[in-house]
């Protein structure tokens, strides 16, 4: 079976020059090509980059006045990895590298909040809104998302419990159970319920490893860094635009 | 502005002990449409021999081998673009194939403008074993695409 895999959210030719904080247009090294002179002009490839090299050289080509052009027609078939801890070591990876992007390419003293937005009026790449931009002597980025919303309910709920808060802790595991249905509920299907329990169990994991991996590679760099988590309700391109 | 002069063109692939799926990536560049002017493997230190498959493609292909062994794909690549003679550099991966047009497609846009620095192509998605990790990757990319009742049967 052959699929699209990446590029839903671009269509034919000039991309946008700009992003919203590191999340950029880019093409993924499997399929891209570069003029001489642009990848000169930048230097080439960063080469502290664990990951998200191909994000990284695409942002500052961008930024040096050269045009990105995504071309559909131009096609290369990529074969998926099979195996379980293949693939969480790649998310991790993502996650990891991802850290580092911020780190270089966003802003240096503020802790800023971003968020899925599907409304029509917004035209960031990948569906992907700012929400609040915060001066902090720990820079960072929070992905606003419901997978985030439901362990902090759940953590929040323990702490209430063991502080005696009882009233607390039932309101917090009422948030985390609210969350846990915005997050699980549109991967079940109750027409194949055990196969699309195991992909949403899938999906829990693979996200587990990118948040993880995020905080690791953010620690690293003396940051927060909050993985954007994916959602069915995602209308980006590139595994939450960046894989 | 229009560019008439021609563009002489690259491929950059970098590879480290996969010689079984960089032959598949090679024998899909013999089949090009416009044949690159060079094909350029790094080897990233591989401790597996590559010669059988070099040997397979010398005559088929514009093949050049180069070995960088400081260690991960950015500097493997950057020594790519170093030995490159390419006005246009394509990169893809070891565990890719190319379709028959791709080099062609990938290489027209650069004509059309000169301030088009960069080109990306669609990457299709394959799967090989079968099994529950690939069908959910699968899945995933067909929910991102809104196409959730395909991803469900």
């Amino acid at each position: 079976m052959i699929i699209d895999i990446t590029k839903s959210g671009y269509r034919k030719g000039y991309l946008p020059r700009h992003g919203v904080g590191v999340f950029h247009p880019f093409f993924a090294t499997a399929n891209a090509a570069f003029r001489r002179s642009a990848l000169e002009a930048v230097n080439g490839f960063d080469g502290r980059c664990a990951t998200g090299e191909d994000i990284d050289l695409c942002i500052r080509v961008a930024r040096a006045d050269y045009e990105l052009w995504f071309e559909p027609s131009a096609k290369v078939t990529h074969f998926h990895r099979s195996t379980l801890r293949g693939l969480l070591v790649q998310w991790f990876r993502y996650g990891y590298g991802h850290a580092y992007l911020f780190r270089k390419h966003g802003p240096a003293r503020r802790l800023e909040f971003y968020r899925y937005d599907l409304s029509k009026t917004n035209d960031s790449p990948f569906g992907i809104a700012r929400v609040l931009s915060l001066p902090s002597p720990v820079p960072g980025m929070v992905f606003l998302s419901s997978y985030h919303a439901m362990h902090l309910g759940l953590v929040g709920a323990v702490a209430a419990f063991a502080a005696g808060a009882r009233a607390l802790g039932w309101t917090a595991l009422l948030g985390a159970a609210v969350a846990a249905a915005w997050y699980f509920a549109p991967g079940l299907d109750a027409r194949h319920p055990f196969r699309s329990m195991a992909r949403s169990a899938l999906r829990y994991v693979s996200d587990g490893a990118y948040v993880l991996g995020g905080l690791l590679g953010g620690f690293s760099q003396g940051m927060i860094y909050l993985e954007a988590t994916r959602t069915r309700r995602d209308r980006g391109a590139t595994a939450g635009g960046r894989e | 502005m229009i560019q008439t002069a021609r563009l002489r063109t690259s491929v950059v692939v970098v590879t480290k002990d996969r010689p079984e799926m960089l032959a598949g990536l090679l024998a899909s560049l013999v089949t090009q449409s416009l044949q690159a002017d060079e094909v350029l493997v790094v080897d990233n230190d591989s401790s597996r021999s590559y010669e059988h498959v070099f040997e397979a493609f010398r005559a088929r292909l514009p093949l050049r081998v180069v070995v960088e062994v400081t260690p991960g794909i950015p500097a493997a690549r950057n020594r790519g673009i170093a030995e490159a003679t390419g006005e246009v550099i394509l990169f893809s991966d070891d565990d890719c194939r190319a379709e028959p047009g791709w080099v062609e497609r990938m290489v027209r846009p650069f004509y059309l403008n000169q301030h088009i620095g960069a080109v990306g192509g669609e990457i299709l998605s394959e799967t090989r074993v079968g099994g529950l990790v690939e069908e959910f990757c699968v899945a995933e990319t067909l929910m991102r695409m809104g196409r959730s009742d395909e991803a469900k049967t």
